[in-house]
């Protein structure tokens, strides 16, 4: 009986662990050459199973030393298969949405013939961020939960 | 009987007003051609004004002339305006012409021993966009364009 009662209260605290953590939908960076497009969030390209993964953009500011100041931006993407792109604009409206990124932002862009940016996406929802939680935190909610009890 | 009399009294009431309308719109034009004038007095607008003086009046001709004549004016001044803003911007308006064939011509030099080297350092990158920043926006998305191929297809190792 008494295994019974520890198997069910095993699986409900497994349950519960996984609600507590919220939706989630990693996104693995895909890069679709015919449609020159790249997609991917940054979390998932850092915590993938290779050495090769990556997405993410930039900027570089210049001062051309007379007077004049330029920006331009690329986004670049390496999926598992170490196939790679980058795109550059100086758009500055996508120049705006590069500024715009967050830390653990999922990215998609498209580019031209001539390797420039067409578009460049971004969303940051919490279902793309790591589970900061440690086992010290889950384990402190379940001593409330059961204290609760 | 009654009823003739009445609609003749509404005719003319009718006639009368539309005769007010009539003149009130005739002041209005004026007033619409006057305001450009003072503001950007022609030669057009001049001889015309002296003609309006003589006559006393402007005719339909007149008075499409003189609107066409101030259009184009005004879209030439703003015609200027778009290219020396935009200019001020292009380096190549700044240097002469064989100054900028010259940087040109270095940093695609630059990229291309950098392409058959077969790598290229954060600090050679960073040198070579330096030199792709004294360019113009043309020159610029050439180089870049490039730039982002030879990375992209593995024929130049490097971040950007």
């Amino acid at each position: 009986m008494k295994i019974r009662h520890l198997t069910v209260f095993t699986i409900l605290a497994l349950v519960s662990s996984i609600s507590i953590a919220g939706y989630i939908q990693p996104a693995t960076v895909t890069i679709d050459e015919a449609a020159m497009y790249a997609t991917g969030d940054q979390w998932t390209a850092r915590t993938a199973d290779n050495d090769v993964e990556l997405i993410g953009c930039g900027v570089r500011w210049f001062d051309d030393g007379l007077g004049n100041s330029y920006a331009y931006g690329f986004c670049q993407a390496t999926d598992a298969n170490e196939v790679k792109i980058i795109c550059t604009t100086q758009n500055e409206i996508l120049l705006d949405v590069i500024k715009a990124l967050s830390t653990f932002s999922f990215i998609t862009f498209s580019w031209n013939a001539d390797n420039e940016c067409t578009r460049i996406g971004m969303s940051t929802q919490s279902f793309y961020l790591p589970l900061f939680k440690t086992d010290d935190d889950s384990k402190s909610e379940d001593d409330d939960s059961s204290d609760d009890d | 009987m009654k009823t003739i009399i009445t609609l003749s009294i509404v005719q003319l009431i009718v006639i009368l007003f539309l005769l007010m309308e009539v003149m009130n719109g005739d002041g209005k034009t004026a007033a619409t051609i006057e305001s450009p004038v003072t503001v950007a007095p022609s030669s057009t607008l001049t001889d015309l004004r002296e003609a309006r003086k003589n006559t006393g009046g402007f005719d339909e001709n007149q008075l499409r002339r003189i609107v066409r004549e101030e259009l184009r004016a005004q879209l030439d001044q703003f015609a200027l305006k778009d290219v020396h803003s935009s200019g001020g911007e292009q380096a190549s308006d700044i240097i002469s012409e064989a100054e900028y064939q010259y940087r040109l011509d270095a940093s695609l030099q630059n990229l291309e021993y950098y392409i058959q080297q077969g790598a290229i350092s954060d600090a050679e990158m960073a040198e070579l966009q330096a030199g792709i920043a004294t360019l113009d926006q043309e020159g610029r998305r050439q180089m870049l364009s490039l730039i982002s191929k030879a990375l992209s297809s593995g024929e130049l190792k490097g971040n950007f």
